[in-house]
């Protein structure tokens, strides 16, 4: 069709005629198309940020858990040699045992109950490569560090009021620690308890808190990613032999914990989203109302252009292209507005703690556009099709 | 004064140009009806935790183990069953009801599934039924003269295996058969109708001794009533931190746990309403529109009415009472809609297992009310003080 662009300009010049009633059902799409972006973006960026967590931990990695359920896993118990047992299987290049308990932490003669990790040193280069235990001062654990421990960067941050820093010393059961190292946030992965917690030489937990700790996990590194699979089963068969033929344990993969994880996320995204949906539906109606009070007033000027010979079709695309500018335009600041929107809150999650990074993504910003341009033009079907259908003679006749 | 006669005038402006009045209307609709379905199931979901609460007693406390973030308290087992008397001999305790829990395999026809395991002393089987914790279905509770007997949840006795299991019938626990002598409807052990995963109850003597859970996991205190419940909550503080020589348990209050429950349901309240408010913005938007156009049309009209003795103030309240006409009668729709749509969730709730009472309540209807009037009054004072301030002159000039 020749007439595309003319017909574009066209378009535009009957919308700039009605400017104020142009702008405010402008408005409408902008509003609602803003808040869609501006919450997708932000959800993305959440995605991202949990993927990005998980990844780190390597598709190489599986993780042993106490209970068949998350609300058991804090009640049923590992064995003390379920570790050398995994350790023994094939296709298994290492299994670290961690341990977690309880124990009364004094600062400075302020004593506080606090969950304590306790780690094999040589663990912590596998650890923090699956981004369980990264440090953000300080130095990590010695195999010879005894009274050595690292502190969670929020129980360094908040146990004792913003006090704990590298060399601090505290007192755990009547010995004296002091702290080699603190860690770097770990956000929402595996690593989160690390966050709490202070972490130590495994022989020191079992000889100042418990000798009879058992693990509270075990992180299983497979010799190549394509072991996984075949890997977990013969984890859960061996470990179900040295459990009285119990399955009182979960072993499960990265990938499993990152789809419940995304899956939540995506539940409340859609919630969201479907409610910042309606008001586009309402600025769609703001459109639709629009164009046939257009149609009305032109009434006589479509009598004029189909006694001149245009078709239907041509009226009918006049009329949807107008529709659907306002959409599209409405879409193209709607989605500046709603990313810049994303940003702010991205700014000040980050300022508040939070890592949220917004996601201006090619998708998003496309996928935006279509369906600015979609809500405009569908809206403006029922116009177009009365103005297309008009009879010139009673058209030209109105006043 | 024209008061009187202004909104059947209004009424016959709107009703003049009927689709455009529909379509305006139809904003509001949507918007009014997305927050009071929003409002009404909030509401219910927030009585319906309060009543729980309620039902386990004002009057009630918890004591913990751990310092009080999830992470202790999840794993740290520091209550002792010496604590039970030395707290039922602070003044203002009525009765002192220690739970004691144990992870399990339940198996059955040789396929196993873990469950947390409760263990209760049946002397307080008052307690639990009058707090709602536990309501049998079919069967009965644990007697004192039960050793190997259970109760378990109606949904885990559906599910849990191939066949559902029956009262009476055996399953295995440890090697040791155990008798299912109850039914328990699941929804007690839950938090506002969403379960926590499988679950029994047993004599405590089981979890203590067969299970090897000495101490209890946590302890129910009643107090005299409900003002007594700060004393003895500082009483029990004191009182234990002497015994463990060190705060490794926390204290929680019902009230406690229901303000916090009723915070974070009037967060996610607030952000739903915040979001199905833009499309309230955008319906207002539509009304300005749609009262911007009206005053277009008709400034040869309002130029006869000035003409003819109307004040500014007559055509400025004309012009707002056309556009408050339309928030109410939007208004009015939108709420009949949301209770409907309200009714819908909680039916659609109802069948996924959530039972969920919508709440409308007069005050709800009346503010929707008064709310979306606001809006159109608001939306239309623009145009009107434009309707208002035009020269006479010059509107009766226009063509």
């Amino acid at each position: 069709m020749k007439m595309n662009i003319e017909l574009v300009r066209i378009a535009l010049g009957n919308l700039m005629h009605e400017r104020i009633r142009s702008y405010l059902t402008l408005l409408g799409i902008i509003i609602g198309i803003a808040a869609i972006v501006a919450l997708m973006s932000v959800a993305e960026g959440m995605n991202i940020a949990i993927s990005a967590q998980f990844e780190k931990m390597g598709a190489d990695t599986l993780i042993v858990h106490p209970g068949s359920s998350f609300i058991q896993s804090t009640f049923a118990k590992l064995q003390k040699g379920d570790a050398d047992k995994i350790a023994s299987i094939k296709g298994v290049e290492s299994a670290t045992p961690i341990y977690m308990k309880v124990a009364s932490v004094s600062y400075r003669n302020e004593m506080k109950s606090a969950a304590v990790i306790g780690i094999r040193p040589d663990s912590q280069e596998n650890l923090g490569a699956v981004g369980m235990l990264e440090l953000q001062s300080g130095r990590r654990l010695e195999n010879a560090d005894t009274y050595g421990l690292l502190a969670g960067n929020k129980f360094a941050g908040k146990a004792y009021g913003n006090e704990l820093g590298v060399k601090s010393r505290l007192i755990i059961n009547g010995k004296s620690f002091r702290i080699a190292g603190i860690t770097r946030p770990a956000g929402q992965s595996l690593g989160a308890f690390f966050d709490n917690a202070i972490i130590m030489n495994e022989k020191t937990l079992k000889a100042v808190i418990d000798e009879n700790a058992t693990p509270f996990r075990i992180a299983v590194k497979a010799t190549s990613s394509a072991e996984v699979e075949p890997l977990k089963e013969r984890i859960k068969s061996a470990l179900k032999k040295a459990h009285n033929n119990e399955e009182d344990f979960q072993v499960i993969n990265a990938g499993q914990i990152l789809e419940g994880a995304t899956s939540v996320l995506l539940l409340i995204e859609i919630v969201l989203v479907g409610i910042a949906a309606i008001s586009l539906l309402v600025g769609g109606i703001g459109i639709m109302n629009t164009m046939l009070m257009a149609v009305i007033e032109r009434t006589r000027e479509i009598g004029i252009m189909k006694a001149v010979g245009a078709t239907n079709a041509q009226v009918l695309s006049l009329f949807l292209v107008e529709s659907g500018l306002i959409g599209l335009i409405g879409g193209i600041i709607g989605i500046a507005l709603g990313l810049g929107i994303a940003f702010a809150i991205s700014i000040v999650a980050n300022s508040a703690g939070f890592g949220l990074p917004a996601v201006a993504s090619p998708l998003l910003i496309a996928g935006a556009m279509l369906f600015a341009l979609l809500v405009g033009i569908i809206s403006g079907v029922i116009p177009a099709r009365r103005a297309a259908l008009l009879d010139p003679v009673d058209a030209l006749r109105q006043h | 004064m024209l008061s009187a006669e202004l909104f059947p005038v209004a009424f016959k402006n709107l009703a003049h140009q009927r689709l455009r009045s529909y379509l305006t209307l139809l904003g509001i609709i949507i918007g009014i009806a997305t927050i009071v379905a929003l409002i009404s199931v909030g509401t219910g979901l927030q009585s319906a935790v309060e009543q729980q609460f309620t039902k386990m007693g004002l009057n009630t406390l918890f004591v913990e183990p751990g310092s009080g973030d999830f992470l202790t308290t999840a794993i740290a087992r520091t209550i002792k069953e010496s604590d039970i008397s030395a707290i039922e001999s602070i003044p203002g305790v009525t009765d002192v009801v220690p739970f004691y829990e144990a992870s399990a395999e339940i198996v059955h026809k040789e396929k196993s599934i873990g469950a947390l395991v409760m263990g209760y002393d049946p002397k307080d089987s008052g307690f639990l039924k009058d707090s709602g914790l536990l309501n049998i279905e079919e069967g009965r509770e644990i007697s004192g003269n039960d050793t190997y007997a259970l109760v378990i949840g109606k949904q885990f006795a559906e599910n849990a295996f191939d066949e559902p299991l029956r009262l009476k019938e055996q399953v295995e626990i440890k090697g040791k058969k155990f008798r299912i002598v109850g039914i328990m409807d699941e929804t007690g052990m839950s938090l506002a109708g969403i379960s926590v995963g499988n679950m029994a109850f047993v004599h405590k003597n089981i979890v203590k001794e067969f299970l090897g859970e000495k101490e209890p996991v946590e302890l129910a205190v009643k107090t005299t009533g409900r003002e007594a419940v700060a004393d003895v909550t500082e009483a029990i503080k004191a009182k234990l931190r002497k015994r463990h020589n060190e705060e490794d348990f926390s204290i929680m209050s019902v009230e406690q746990m229901l303000s916090g429950a009723n915070i974070i349901i009037g967060i996610i309240q607030l952000v739903l309403i915040g979001l199905a408010a833009i499309s309230l913005l955008v319906g207002g938007i539509g009304i300005m529109n749609t009262m911007l156009m009206a005053v277009i049309e008709r400034t040869r009209e309002i130029g006869v009415m000035k003409a003819t003795g109307a004040t500014n103030s007559q055509v400025l309240s004309l012009f707002v009472a056309e556009a408050g006409l339309i928030g109410l009668i939007g208004g009015a729709i939108g709420i009949a809609l949301g209770a409907m749509l309200s009714l819908l969730i909680s039916f659609a709730a109802g069948i996924a297992g959530l039972s969920l009472q919508p709440e409308i309540s007069l005050g709800l209807v009346l503010g929707a009310a008064a709310f979306s009037m606001a809006v159109g009054i608001l939306s239309g004072a623009y145009p009107a003080a434009k309707a208002a301030s035009l020269d006479p002159v010059e509107a009766l000039r226009y063509e």
